[in-house]
Parts: structure tokens; C-alpha cells; sequence
């Protein structure tokens, strides 16, 4: 009975994944998600590969610029701005 | 003291507004469009310009209120793709919220603690992100590129904390499963 109310589903135990990685997971939820990864194999390996992934986010960027023609144009335009 | 030179501004600021505004909207011609209005509501402002901050870090600090006004615009059409993502987890788990066969993590043959040293992920980690729909995209880039608590973004883009977490669940879910696709043993 009380090892049942221990036991949530991969979706609740991935999404416990995202809350304890901003430390919003409760001693609880805690115990149940530790519970849930030392049976789930598919769900320990979403977390490794998730706690991979969030250290690779911060390198998420672009590489897009105006051409010079644009940036041209806009300079023109703030320029006859500028003498009103 | 710092002072504004408006005529070098496009020269000096407009492809690294370019890209901040184009991380936030994934769409070329408003990030065009909001270099520009940034750059007209400084020419407005200039008499409130006191110089105690960097020129450049003035107009990066209107170009994030327009931000957020673009994301206000759209908050009514956000809230209704809300309602959509509190059911579509089918993709990923079945009735009782186990793993489905189709969708169980599979080992992408490398070492997670390791860093990547090919650009090839990043490529594919860039696009990853801009498949994810709108609503999850904007929550993604305020947690993951802006640094912002989950309380902070809640209350500009008016969501609940458990619309917060549904959305950053199928962030997650669709970049994993989008790299685990495209980002074969790299």
C-alpha cells in the first residue's frame, strides 16, 4: 500500500527531472523520482541526457546579420531623423 | 561618462540586436522590424539618456521591453496553444504514463559528461529549437538564454507555474527526441 503511493509514471518522473534541476522538487517527490530511476532504465537515461543537454543550451545562437544594403538604409533613415 | 552617437549606431550594435531579437521571435522580418523600432524609440529617448549605462546596453534594454511587448501582443494565441499541450503527450507516453515503445531514450554512443567539441550538434541543436512551437520556444529562450527564474517568466507571459512546467516538459521531450533524430553518433 504504501510502497504503491512510491510508484509514478515515466511522465511524472521525467517532468520531476525538469523540477529538481530548479530545485522546486519537494523531499516527496524526491524520494518517489530516486525510487522511480533505480527501476526505470529508459528514465535514467533521460536524465543523463537531459542534464547533458541543459549545460549544451547556453551555446544555442545565431549567426544572422542585415546586408549592407540594410544596414544602409537604416542608418540613412536614422540619419535624416537625426536632422529634423 | 558615455555618450550616444546615433550616427554608428547600425554599425555598431545592429547584428548583435539582430540576433538577440531573432533568438526570441524565430522570425527574420520581426527581428528586423524591432532592431528598427529600437533604434527610433532611442532617437525619441535620447534626452532621457543620462549615460550612467553603456550606449550599448541602453538599447539592448529597450530592445528587451519591445520583446516583451511583442510577446504580450501575442498572449491571447499563446494561451490557446496552452490548452493544446495539456493533452498531446500521447506522442511520448501511453494511458498510464509509461514510456510508449516508439518513443523509450535510446543511448546516443557517447560519454554525457564529456564536452562537444563538434559544431555539427550545435547546427542541430539550433534547429531543434526552432521546430519547437511558439509558447514553448519563448519559455524555452527566457530559461535557458535570459537566465530567468521560472516565477519571473510566469508573471511576464502571464502562465500558471504548472503551464510553466508542462511546457518546459515538452521542451524537453521534443529537443531530445529532435537530437536523438538528427544527431546520429557524432
Amino acid at each position: 500500500m504504501m510502497l504503491d503511493k512510491m510508484m509514478i509514471s515515466c511522465e511524472n518522473a521525467t517532468l520531476f527531472v525538469s523540477q529538481k534541476e530548479e530545485h522546486k522538487l519537494s523531499i516527496s517527490n524526491r524520494m518517489k523520482l530516486l525510487l522511480h530511476l533505480a527501476v526505470c532504465k529508459f528514465c535514467r537515461l533521460f536524465e543523463q541526457q537531459n542534464n547533458f543537454l541543459t549545460r549544451q543550451f547556453k551555446h544555442i545562437s545565431t549567426t544572422l546579420s542585415l546586408s549592407e544594403i540594410e544596414k544602409e538604409e537604416l542608418q540613412n533613415k536614422i540619419n535624416s531623423e537625426l536632422k529634423k | 561618462m558615455n555618450i550616444l552617437e546615433p550616427q554608428l549606431w547600425v554599425k555598431n550594435y545592429s547584428d548583435s540586436l539582430l540576433r538577440f531579437a531573432f533568438l526570441r521571435t524565430n522570425n527574420n522580418e520581426h527581428a528586423k522590424d524591432l532592431v528598427q523600432e529600437t533604434f527610433f524609440a532611442g532617437l525619441r529617448n535620447v534626452e532621457t539618456y543620462k549615460g550612467d549605462i553603456s550606449e550599448k546596453n541602453w538599447l539592448f534594454f529597450i530592445l528587451k521591453n519591445k520583446i516583451i511587448d511583442h510577446y504580450r501582443k501575442k498572449a491571447s494565441s499563446l494561451i490557446t496553444e496552452i490548452d493544446s499541450l495539456m493533452e498531446r503527450s500521447a506522442d511520448y507516453f501511453d494511458d498510464a504514463g509509461h514510456w510508449k515503445e516508439s518513443a523509450y531514450p535510446k543511448e546516443w554512443g557517447r560519454s554525457y559528461s564529456d564536452p562537444v567539441e563538434k559544431e555539427e550538434f550545435y547546427d542541430i541543436l539550433n534547429k531543434c529549437t526552432q521546430k519547437l512551437s511558439e509558447l514553448i520556444r519563448i519559455v524555452f529562450v527566457m530559461k535557458y538564454l535570459d537566465e530567468k527564474e521560472s516565477e519571473e517568466i510566469c508573471k511576464e507571459l502571464q502562465i500558471t507555474s504548472s503551464n510553466y512546467w508542462v511546457i518546459i516538459h515538452r521542451a524537453k521531450l521534443q529537443i531530445r527526441k529532435c537530437l536523438e533524430k538528427n544527431w546520429i553518433s557524432i
